[in-house]
């Protein structure tokens, strides 16, 4: 999913921080004790106050806009906060969610069948669509949801999770073929009666279909409502959204929103058909304004500690902001939320040098990973990264914590070990330790701060191993476009890459990321290009195991055979920061890492 | 602009034996914030040039030296301005004084190469649409009209982006085949792209008028090739317009440069005033120091330029004098 | 007049066709971010990509893509897609929701709009006395002082003399807390509110022009000064108040206003771009650096395309007013 920069991939500018242990300026004592990714006084709060009260309005700033209204085609983390408000998805994640979603518009957790093969979810009595359809909503109106985003013209950006419905890549070729002329049928997705909705799989991949099903492509919508839209390429359902859930944007009598200004405000209000009775969402709020345009996130946070404003949106305190936040305003305002990303520099493992392991190995021992996450903003950015399942994930633990596995030297110093790498590169035939000969590299980076300044540095850093690198900054989107996830024009060190989740399970950091079997030719993103067989068969039979324990067992050893081969840099895990104002009875969705709308709450009398 | 026509009567009608070289430097002295005002270029290029050698006096660190230590021990931000940094340090720690010397290269090589480019061509195109006149002149005309018609910093920005992101890795990236290299390349190429029409237009309107004087029409009767009248008659005698425009040019290319960097799209690879700016305005509340150094840097370099250029324009033409 | 009038529009519309052409081509030969890969999103497969590519047709030849975009721009229907929504269809945006491209512009337009036209009133209002008085004190101390300051202001890169001020003047980071800050634009709700955020990035703007206006007034006063009519004006015993005011000023405003037109019209076209950006206004400078970075290439080109013709369309309002003002023009 998108992350909190304006660009389509993970990670570009969000400034995340989070604190390690100690509090104050000491060099050495970083992240290495093993506590958690957050300390206490900045811990989100995940649960409303006992006298949370109805009323008010939130004010919500945001930098940009978010990328698609339409819930089928929404894939962006700051997205998520208002689509979690206004939806109901089959299952949705409650504000302390960390490891299994909580069923919303379905009744329950589906019921699995024994081959694991069979989903039947239970569709929740009582739940109606906002003006101006207002009718009960029923399996049907999941069932075209999801067909619906095969479509060209809806987009949907992670439907290939899937994709083992029977019938899936029918559907999607149909829908390809003739993207005008309505939703394609899946043949796996049968609705038996108004309120049960059956999906059937070619695979035993019932966890992550359950997983990818909390997103927003379950949320319904109405066909008989939406195929006018549908119809058209791109759709226009956006324009004309149908909520479900506690809040929906304004509108008129034709369902046009009359309450979304791209770019300058979304003004959400109460469904008036929304029945408390049927949800588990407080929802306090009477109204949500989210006012956009506000570019500037130093100015935009300032805003909000001073309360002309109330919560964040998509923005995070830059570094000067957030020593502001963590030291000047009262407890509560600045809440960290572990955000479930990643940043490391790809080394390309299929071209010289770094296709020699111990190259790979030298490198990352010399990398002074501590400084890579400095220049996002210092001790408080996060935990200098060990592995790549991020913490208070399924299967972190499982792959060694904070600390990472004691068995992967060249790991273990976050400053970085000249001896150790110096050692590497003489395994790799390099007897004076540095690189001799011909050592040049290419390195295709961010042309803005903070990615720029974190690829200079790791530049640096490079050259004290006797490489000689050409740095070439470009535009974020063009970073990945031309460059580094098309392998053909891949250079040899891609520094500003990440990942963040989609949903909260390992397959959706590593899949994708660091499969042999994922590398395209063409917006590729195991930037790595790593393809070892060994680590292609893990994964792909880790994706069929459901048992939660097992899960997470696997793909913590994943998570560790990946690292043990080097192919890049982990230097940060990434957490949120949100802020608010004094006043506001916030509460953060951890899932999100966001404040949740539904549970957020304001002052009453 | 555009000196008038008689300008260079007034030239060649020069009192007696001194040249008008002489007379120009003559007037030109008098001028004395224009003298400063040059003393200032020529320690600024020679800063520039020996970059290293006055950052090694000073005992600054290198402009890609990362000094750790002086960043803010818990949240690593910039710092102000100290006995080890005169100017203070960027947010990852580098010298702000060794890089506005260091950016003194960008802005000048931009400026002096930028301006002779968009000379070049303006004279080029300028001197056959107007001694050629008919269908070249049109086209030629046209063609200015047409790019003097596109916002020129929106298609610079779009421009260089554009080339920016380049080819391939593999080829160095960069546009027009690899031959506009990013970075500096891609930024002088732009702004000479859209900077040479003006100068097309002042020569065009020149040799307008120039072909039509008695000298031209003698040339021509004695049966001088089309090339011979251009460069021997037509050329020399639009030496002064077109060292004043050259000059006035130049402070608006060095601001041009620092503005595409500025908006990100310029020289990003190596330390550059306009670069710098843009680098400090997220944090520019806080660290006022590393927005306000390029920012003088940028202001008296320009400045200075401007002085020169004002009295390099009286001193060729003095009835217009300025101040 | 008539005939004139109807050749100039004639030759705009022919301009705005060929700076549409010349826009695309540059877009379009240039390398850019693939806008179908963009649009597919992170997970997409090449198969999904090529889906997007087709249905966006950019598989079609240049040439097509071309008549395609020629036809959304100029007419009010097209033969080949049934939802243009022309004329000014300049696409859809990439990253914002799909959102016509001509729906945003015209949304950011007022804010431009609202900078250009406070800026300009300002300019003037300081450029025209200024030059009056340092070209009727020509050479003294005070005429000095003035060019050489204004030459300053003319030398400061507006982007940093914009930081500066807030550094100075910013109501929350100000040094000495007077006018609004970064992004009061979006905040304020109020005309009032507006023009009061708009005080900074107006003065901004203006210092650099007024202080080129300004030079310029003087050197045409002191040109028209010299002229027979005024002498004439004077050996009649006008006051020199009369003289300056009435005679002088009258006719050395006319460049000037040929000037004002050309500068304003740049400047609604997207060259106030670096003062928007500064002030965080959400006008057409600030998306075009906004799209830039998301290499949003049918906004990108879109907002060039119409920045061009403002200023062909200003370009044919000076003409037409000169040609008015300067009978003479119109027989050429």
């Amino acid at each position: 999913m998108r992350s909190n920069s304006r660009s389509v991939f993970a990670l570009a500018a969000a400034v995340a921080l989070a604190l390690a242990v100690s509090a104050c300026g000491d060099d050495d004592s970083t992240t290495s004790s093993g506590a958690a990714a957050v300390p206490e006084e900045f811990a989100p709060p995940t649960e409303a106050p006992s006298d949370a009260a109805d009323g008010g309005e939130l004010t919500v700033l945001a930098a940009g806009d978010i990328d698609y209204m339409d819930p089928g085609a929404a894939y962006y983390q700051f997205t998520f906060m208002v689509t979690n408000a206004g939806h109901r998805t089959l299952l949705t994640w409650a504000p302390e969610d960390t490891e299994e979603p909580t069923p919303d518009g379905a009744e329950d957790f589906p019921e699995v069948s024994d081959d694991d093969q069979t989903l039947t979810f239970t569709i929740r009595d009582g739940m109606k669509f906002a003006p101006p359809v207002d009718r009960e909503i029923t399996s049907a109106d999941y069932k075209y949801a999801i067909e619906r985003a095969l479509l060209p013209g809806v987009a949907n950006g992670y439907a290939a999770y899937l994709s083992d419905i029977v019938g899936f890549e029918d559907a999607q070729k149909q829908a390809g073929d003739n993207p005008t002329a309505g939703a394609p049928d899946i043949a796996g997705i049968t609705t038996p009666d108004d309120k049960t909705l059956e999906i059937k799989l070619d695979k035993p991949s019932s966890y992550v279909v359950t997983q990818a099903l909390s997103l927003p492509i379950s949320a319904p919508v109405p066909e008989e409502y939406a195929k006018e839209f549908d119809a058209e390429n791109p759709s226009t359902y956006g324009d004309h959204v149908v909520f479900s859930g506690p809040y929906m944007v304004e509108n008129n009598a034709d369902g046009e929103l009359t309450g979304y200004t791209s770019g300058r405000e979304i003004k959400m209000i109460r469904n008036p058909n929304w029945d408390r009775d049927t949800d588990f969402r407080p929802a306090y709020l009477d109204s949500i304004d989210i006012a956009e345009g506000f570019d500037d996130p130093a100015s935009a946070s300032r805003k909000v500690l001073s309360g002309d404003a109330e919560v964040n949106g998509d923005f995070v305190p830059p570094p000067n902001v957030l020593k502001e936040a963590a030291t000047e305003s009262d407890p509560g305002q600045l809440t960290l939320t572990p955000s479930g990303g990643n940043r490391y520099i790809a080394l390309n493992t299929a071209i010289p040098p770094f296709n020699d392991i111990n190259i790979r190995k030298a490198v990352i021992a010399t990398a002074d990973r501590e400084a890579l996450r400095n220049t996002r903003g210092g001790e408080l950015v996060g935990p200098v990264a060990t592995h790549y399942i991020p913490p208070e994930f399924p299967g972190f633990e499982e792959a060694g914590g904070i600390e990472g596995d004691p068995s992967l030297d060249f790991l273990a110093n976050p400053n970085g070990d000249a001896d150790l790498a110096a050692s590497y590169m003489k395994k790799a035939g390099y007897d004076s330790g540095k690189c001799e000969g011909d050592c040049k590299i290419t390195m295709v980076g961010d042309d803005i701060s903070p990615g720029k300044d974190t690829a200079e540095v790791f530049r640096g850093q490079l050259e004290e191993l006797g490489f000689n690198v050409e740095f070439r900054p470009v535009a974020h989107d063009i970073m990945y476009t031309r460059f580094c996830s098309v392998p053909d024009q891949e250079p040899e060190v891609c520094p500003n890459v990440g990942w963040l989740k989609d949903f909260n399970d390992a397959q959706s950091m590593l899949q994708i990321t660091f499969s042999g079997d994922s590398i395209d030719p063409e917006n590729n993103s195991n930037w790595p290009q790593l393809d070892v067989a060994e680590i292609n068969k893990a994964i792909a039979d880790a994706t069929l195991i459901n048992d939660p324990d097992e899960r997470a067992q696997a793909w913590g050893e994943i998570d560790t055979q990946i690292s043990a081969q080097a192919p890049a840099v982990p230097w940060v895990w990434d957490n949120q920061a949100n802020i608010k104002s004094a006043d506001v009875l916030g509460v953060v969705n951890k899932f999100n890492a966001n404040w949740d709308l539904s549970f957020t709450s304001l002052p009453q009398g | 602009m555009g000196g008038s026509p008689d300008l260079m009567e007034f030239d060649a009608a020069a009192i007696e034996a001194r040249s008008p070289g002489q007379l120009f430097w003559r007037r030109f002295k008098e001028d004395r914030l224009a003298m400063a005002s040059l003393i200032f270029i020529a320690l600024l290029v020679l800063g520039a040039i020996f970059a290293p050698l006055v950052v090694d006096l000073v005992g600054a660190p290198g402009p890609d030296e990362r000094d750790a230590g002086a960043l803010d021990p818990f949240f690593a931000t910039a710092t102000g301005p100290s006995a080890d940094h005169w100017f203070g340090v960027d947010q990852i720690g580098r010298d702000v004084f060794s890089r506005t010397v260091y950016g003194a290269r960008v802005s000048l090589v931009v400026a002096f190469t930028a301006t002779i480019l968009s000379t070049v061509a303006g004279i080029f195109f300028g001197l056959l649409s107007g001694y050629f006149r008919g269908w070249t002149d049109t086209l030629i005309s046209r063609s200015v009209d047409v790019l003097l018609a596109i916002p020129y910093l929106l298609l610079a920005t779009g421009l260089a982006a554009a080339c920016t992101a380049g080819a391939t890795s593999g080829s160095g990236g960069g546009c027009l085949g690899g031959l506009v290299k990013p970075g500096m390349g891609v930024v002088i190429f732009v702004i000479s792209v859209t900077s040479w029409t003006y100068m097309s237009r002042i020569v065009r309107g020149q040799t307008l008028s120039l072909r039509e004087k008695e000298f031209v029409e003698s040339a021509r009767a004695a049966g001088a090739s089309n090339s011979r009248i251009i460069f021997r008659e037509i050329l020399p005698n639009l030496t002064a317009p077109i060292i004043v425009y050259a000059s006035i040019l130049i402070p608006q290319v060095i601001l041009y440069e620092a503005a595409l960097s500025f908006l990100g799209v310029g020289v990003n690879d190596r330390p550059s005033w306009g670069q710098m700016i843009s680098d400090a305005t997220p944090i520019f509340s806080d660290a006022w120091w590393y927005m306000l150094f390029p920012g003088l840097a940028l202001l008296f370099t320009v400045l200075a330029f401007n002085l020169v250029g004002d009295a390099m324009q009286d001193a060729l033409n003095p009835r217009t004098k300025k101040r | 007049m008539l005939r004139y009038i109807v050749r100039r529009l004639l030759w705009a519309l022919v301009m705005l066709v060929l700076v549409s052409a010349v826009v695309f081509a540059i877009f379009n030969i240039f390398p850019t971010a693939d806008p179908a890969t963009l649009r597919a999103g992170r997970s997409a497969s090449p198969d999904q990509i090529q889906i997007i590519r087709e249905s966006l047709g950019l598989d079609d030849p240049k040439l097509t893509q071309f008549g395609r975009y020629l036809e959304g721009v100029f007419t009010p229907i097209s033969s080949q897609a049934p939802d243009v929504d022309g004329p000014m269809d300049l696409g859809e945006s990439i990253f914002q929701n799909n959102t016509p491209v001509k729906e945003i512009i015209l949304d950011r337009l007022p804010a431009t709009i609202f900078l250009v036209t406070g800026a300009m009133i300002l300019w003037m209002l300081i450029a025209i006395p200024v030059g009056i008085i340092s070209a009727v004190r020509s050479r003294s101390l005070l005429d000095r002082t003035t060019m050489i300051t204004s030459l300053a202001f003319i030398s400061a890169p507006v982007f940093w003399l914009g930081l500066v001020a807030l550094y100075l003047f910013a109501s929350d980071v100000g040094v000495i807390h007077i006018f609004p800050g970064i992004g009061s634009y979006s905040e304020a709700t109020t005309f009032w509110g507006k023009v009061e955020s708009m005080l900074l990035p107006w003065m901004v703007l203006a210092a650099a022009t007024a202080a080129i206006y300004a030079r310029y007034v003087r050197s045409q006063m002191i040109e028209v000064m010299s002229e027979d009519y005024i002498r004439t004006a004077r050996a009649k015993g006008l006051s020199e108040r009369r003289v300056i005011l009435k005679h002088a000023l009258r006719s050395a405003l006319t460049p000037i206003v040929t000037l004002l037109g050309l500068d304003v019209g740049l400047l609604l076209a997207g060259n106030a771009i670096l003062t928007e950006t500064v002030f965080n206004i959400p006008g057409v400078g600030q998306e075009t650096a906004n799209a830039i970075g998301q290499s949003d290439l049918p906004l990108i080109q879109g907002i060039v395309l119409f920045g061009a013709f403002f200023i062909v369309i200003f370009n044919l309002f000076v003409d037409i007013l000169y040609a008015y003002l300067d009978p003479r023009v119109r027989y050429q």
